[in-house]
C-alpha cells in the first residue's frame, strides 16, 4: 500500500497554497481539494506502481487531470486553472522530493 | 514533452518515490567443480571475491566476470597481499584463467517504495567447463517480498529476465479504483447542482 501519509500531506499543502490563490470559503475549498485529490493521487499511484514507471509522467498527469478538476470545481478559467495546478504540483512534487531524500 | 517521457537519470540517487532492488547471484551446482576455485573480479568491485555455493552480490554499477582457476594451480592466498592495479593485471594477463562468457550487473531494478518485492537472486549454472571455457547459463529467478512470500521464475531465453508476477490485492483496488469513482460521482453532482 502506498503511504497514506503522503496523501494527507499533499491535501494540506495543496489546501493551504490554493487559499493564497482563489478566494472561497475554506469548507468548500477543503471539500474540493479532497475530492481532486481522491481521484488523482490513488490513479497517479495506480499507474506509477502497475504500469508507467515513470515519474515525470505521471506527474505530467496528475497536473493535467488537477487543471480540468480546479476548473470545473472552482469555477475559473482554464489559463489560472492551468498555472494554479502547476504550481501546486510543483510544490508537492517537491516536497514529495525533499522527504524521499531525507528518509534515504 | 521527449525530456519527460525519458525515464530520468538521477546517478547514484535513486528517483523519488522508488527503492532499489539489490540483484544476488547464487551458483547453484558450483559444488560439482571441487577442481577449481571460481572468482568474481569487477570494476571498480570487487577485485576479487571467492565463490561457493552462497548467494553473492556487489557494488550496483559494477560489472562482474567469473573466473575459474584449476585448483592445482592457485591459491587465493597469492592475491590477498596484491594491490588493485596488481589484481587487475592478474585478471587481465594471468593464463591460468578461465573466464566466463557471462557479464554481471549489479543492480536489478527500481521499484515504487509501496512495491512488495524486496530482493531478487539470479539463479546460474555452469552448463561446461574446461582448461579454455567456462560456460554459465542463467537458470532461474527468485524474487523474496516483504510479506515473507516468494517466487520462482525460470528463464525462457538467455537474454531477457522473467518479471515478478505484480498484482494489486483487493485493499488495493479499493483505494485506487473505488476511491477516485466515488469522488468523481461527488464532482459530477456538485457540478449537476450547480446548473
Amino acid at each position: 500500500m502506498p503511504n497514506l501519509f503522503l496523501f494527507f500531506l499533499t491535501i494540506a499543502l495543496e489546501f493551504i497554497l490554493i487559499q493564497f490563490m482563489i478566494k472561497i470559503p475554506l469548507k468548500k475549498s477543503l471539500l474540493y481539494i479532497i475530492l481532486i485529490n481522491c481521484i488523482t493521487w490513488p490513479l497517479a499511484n495506480f499507474l506509477y506502481i502497475y504500469f508507467i514507471k515513470n515519474w515525470f509522467m505521471v506527474e505530467l498527469m496528475v497536473f493535467t487531470g488537477e487543471g480540468f478538476l480546479i476548473k470545473k470545481l472552482f469555477e475559473i478559467k482554464y489559463t489560472r486553472a492551468f498555472i494554479i495546478s502547476f504550481i501546486l504540483n510543483a510544490i508537492t512534487a517537491l516536497t514529495g522530493y525533499l522527504i524521499h531524500l531525507i528518509t534515504i | 514533452m521527449l525530456l519527460l517521457a525519458a525515464n530520468p537519470c538521477w546517478g547514484d540517487v535513486i528517483e523519488p518515490g522508488t527503492k532499489e532492488i539489490p540483484l544476488y547471484y547464487q551458483i547453484e551446482n558450483i559444488d560439482n567443480y571441487p577442481e577449481y576455485f571460481f572468482l568474481a573480479h569487477g570494476i571498480p568491485s570487487p577485485s576479487f571475491e571467492v565463490l561457493n555455493s552462497s548467494e553473492f552480490s556487489f557494488y550496483k554499477l559494477s560489472m562482474v566476470y567469473i573466473y575459474a582457476l584449476p585448483e592445482s594451480e592457485f591459491n587465493p592466498v597469492e592475491l590477498e597481499n596484491e594491490d588493485d592495479s596488481q589484481i587487475n593485471a592478474f585478471f587481465q594477463n594471468d593464463s591460468r584463467l578461465i573466464k566466463s562468457n557471462l557479464e554481471l550487473s549489479g543492480t536489478f531494478d527500481t521499484v515504487p517504495e509501496s512495491d512488495k518485492l524486496e530482493k531478487a537472486v539470479m539463479i546460474l549454472e555452469i552448463d561446461s567447463l574446461n582448461d579454455t571455457e567456462l560456460i554459465i547459463s542463467k537458470k532461474q529467478m527468485k524474487y523474496y517480498f516483504t510479506d515473507g512470500t516468494q517466487q520462482v521464475m525460470d528463464f525462457q531465453n538467455q537474454e531477457n529476465i522473467p518479471q515478478p508476477l505484480n498484482a494489486p490485492e483487493v485493499s488495493e483496488y479499493l483505494l485506487y479504483i473505488l476511491l477516485p469513482l466515488l469522488a468523481l460521482g461527488v464532482i459530477i453532482f456538485i457540478i449537476w447542482k450547480r446548473k
